[in-house]
């Protein structure tokens, strides 16, 4: 029945996606023609049918919430802001990072931020005894009920950004407190073995270090350990020129029973080393090639297994089993009944077998071991990293090559973060576009959230916190 | 009799049936809480407890210190966030340590020291000129030659270790806050207070390790 209903949740949020649209275009006409009195009825019919669409759909959001609430943001961020919207709570660190990357991207400084503030917060925030995180455990419930956090190389890459930002700020100890604490996630592994080796936060905890005056031999030589070639920079050093190649890994689900989380490299992209040029307002031009120093995806395959996978495994072992045993009962009753020519105890004994079997599948069928693959869609490949001295203004661009030569992506102008100690240049090279919608998301977990009444009012406070969100960003 | 028993057994079903854990309450309106207790929500950072009870410390080491806070000339003291080093992995506005520590001590040494703004220096700069030029009256302490020179520099360090323990998932965080005082013209530390020490664990849910 469930089943049945998600199309028809959809069907509906896009014809009355429609009628916002033609309520928008007729707009203008009506405007002419104002009647108090009609308007107020119309009004009232849309809170009554809202009302109604609420009790047999859920809390929301619809059309013309999201619509409003979209109104007043820039058309570069709105996609973003329109997945945070949407998404609600259970999806809002996936939503605040991407949103905050896109926000670096376009230069919302202060949006980028408090974005990432947000979902840090979120990120610190420890589940002790929580439903949701209950239901993600549960043998019957999948893994996406729980709230986003994301695996360790994506929440040490919050951290990373974040730490770019106070860079920007000249933070520096706040810097090297965000770097610090995406290293920690990197240690979040099953096996020993696994430790630590993100040398590009090695480098920038480090950076932060020497920026802020302190001893950074041993964060470099952290970095230089995970990352052979990744060295110490100059002491009169003072340029920290950043460039993010190609796109991050995506997650997929593998599997009989879909329990297992696979991370699928990106393609497409041949660069694979960038170029930096600086030209000072006076003097020669400065050629820097930056230094590997990390690989997202690498990051992302290395961890060695998570502990969720233990229970996603437990889970899908109940459901090939109990599947088994439904089938083989099945089987052996049908055959039963079939070699009894339908008559005796056989035929009965064989009928009864097989409805336990069916049984048996049909409660195997209620199992949910699939694994969550949200996913933070905007990230990177690679993160080169170089440095360079300058003692005054100066301009920057950035070229990119692969193994085969220069890529034809046009070099790209960068804005250098001017410090007091310290300049940041950071840039990528391939423009930032995600999608419209929580990459990943199981659609039919969120329609079937929707209509839970405790997650529907945490979303809509969660939605009304946005507001103050918004006003408090735009202040800086 | 077997009435009972259906009822029973239905009784026993409804039992089971049961969340394990008591559903979250529904949403709470903001709520005044005590700014010294743990509160609702807590970490393994510094609190505001902390900033508090740190502060609290220096207040009564300082004025016990009669060098300082009974000196025929009451000392003037430099305590600014930005010479509060934040070295831990805990993001963290040092200004909340230094307005909270400069504010007690302000008010409880109750003149037996004097506080000095570096951070208001440009204003102070650009007030005198105005008062020189003519701009504006000399108020009513009158003018000096100089802005005050200081005699001290409230400094202090925040560091942190980090552990984790990858089989039950247990994060523990220690962190310790030193402060000391300089002397400005000889370099000697004249005052460094005891390590405020915190260590603090905590271990998130299965699902997110």
């Amino acid at each position: 029945m469930r089943n049945l209903m998600l199309p028809l949740v959809a069907a509906l949020l896009v014809s009355s996606a429609g009628a916002a649209l033609a309520q928008t275009a007729a707009a203008p006409a009506a405007a002419a023609v104002s009647d108090p009195v009609a308007d107020k009825a119309a009004l009232k019919a849309r809170e009554k049918q809202l009302r109604e669409w609420r009790s047999q759909y859920g809390e929301g959001p619809y059309p013309n919430e999201i619509d409003a609430f979209l109104q007043d943001k820039p058309d570069r961020l709105k996609p973003y802001w329109r997945a945070l919207f949407v998404g609600g709570e259970r999806n809002s660190v996936l939503n605040f990072e991407r949103l905050g990357l896109a926000a670096i991207e376009s230069g919302d400084w202060s949006v980028a931020e408090k974005a990432f503030d947000a979902a840090l917060l979120r990120i610190e925030t420890v589940y002790g005894k929580n439903a949701q995180a209950e239901a993600a455990r549960s043998l019957f419930r999948k893994e996406s009920n729980k709230d986003y956090k994301g695996e360790p190389y994506e929440r040490a890459m919050a951290y990373y950004y974040r730490g770019l930002l106070y860079l920007r700020r000249n933070d520096y100890d706040n810097a090297r407190a965000s770097f610090k604490g995406g290293e920690f996630q990197d240690t979040v592994s099953e096996a020993e073995e696994f430790k630590s080796d993100f040398a590009a936060l090695n480098f920038l905890i480090g950076w932060s270090s020497k920026c802020a005056g302190d001893n950074a031999e041993p964060d470099f030589a952290a970095a230089a350990a995970a990352q052979p070639g990744l060295v110490a920079p100059p002491a009169n050093h003072n340029i920290l020129l950043i460039a993010e190649l190609g796109h991050g890994p995506a997650k997929a689900q593998d599997g009989a029973q879909k329990e297992k989380v696979v991370f699928v490299p990106a393609t497409g992209f041949p660069e694979a080393k960038a170029m930096f040029m600086l030209a000072p307002e006076k003097g020669e031009r400065i050629t820097v090639e930056p230094m590997q120093a990390s690989s997202v995806f690498f990051q992302a395959t290395t961890r060695g297994g998570r502990a969720m996978d233990g229970i996603l495994n437990g889970k899908a072992n109940w459901k090939t089993g109990t599947q088994a045993v439904g089938n083989t009962a099945m089987m052996t009753g049908l055959a039963l009944m079939n070699n009894s020519s339908g008559y005796g105890n056989s035929a009965s004994a064989g009928a009864a077998i097989a409805i336990g079997g069916a049984l048996f599948s049909a409660f195997s069928s209620t199992m949910k071991a699939d694994a969550d693959i949200r996913y933070w869609d905007t990230l990177p490949d690679n993160i080169v990293i170089g440095t360079a001295a300058a003692k005054m203004r100066f301009k920057a661009t950035a070229a990119f090559a692969g193994s085969d030569g220069p890529v034809d992506l046009a070099p790209r102008e960068v804005t250098p973060f001017a410090g007091e100690k310290c300049t940041l240049v950071w840039t990528r090279s391939r423009p930032i576009e995600g999608m419209e919608d929580t990459p990943g998301d199981d659609l039919k977990v969120r329609a079937s959230l929707a209509r839970d009444k405790k997650l529907a009012e945490k979303n809509r406070l969660f939605r009304a916190s946005l507001a103050d969100f918004v006003t408090i960003a735009s202040k800086d | 009799m077997h009435k009972l028993r259906i009822a029973a057994v239905a009784l026993t079903c409804l039992a089971m049936a049961q969340p394990a854990v008591a559903a979250p309450k529904r949403g709470q309106p903001a709520v005044e809480l005590d700014p010294n207790s743990v509160g609702t929500v807590s970490g393994t950072g510094i609190e505001m407890r902390d900033i508090i009870g740190m502060a609290d410390r220096i207040v009564r080491d300082l004025l016990q210190r009669p060098d300082i806070a009974n000196a025929p000339k009451p000392p003037r003291i430099i305590l600014e966030g930005s010479r509060i080093a934040n070295k831990s992995s805990q993001r963290l506005d040092t200004d909340m340590l230094s307005d909270q520590l400069r504010s007690q001590l302000l008010r409880a040494a109750a003149g037996r020291m004097r506080f000095l703004s570096r951070e208001n220096i440009q204003d102070v700069m650009a007030e005198r000129e105005l008062k020189r030029e003519g701009q504006t009256d000399v108020g009513t302490s009158g003018m000096t030659r100089a802005p005050a020179g200081a005699d001290y520099r409230l400094v202090g360090r925040i560091t942190s270790q980090d552990a984790r323990n990858n089989t039950t998932g247990a994060q523990q965080r220690a962190m310790q806050v030193v402060f000391e005082l300089i002397d400005l013209e000889t370099s000697e530390t004249v005052y460094i207070s005891e390590p405020y020490v915190i260590v603090r664990a905590q271990r998130d849910d299965v699902i997110y390790r």
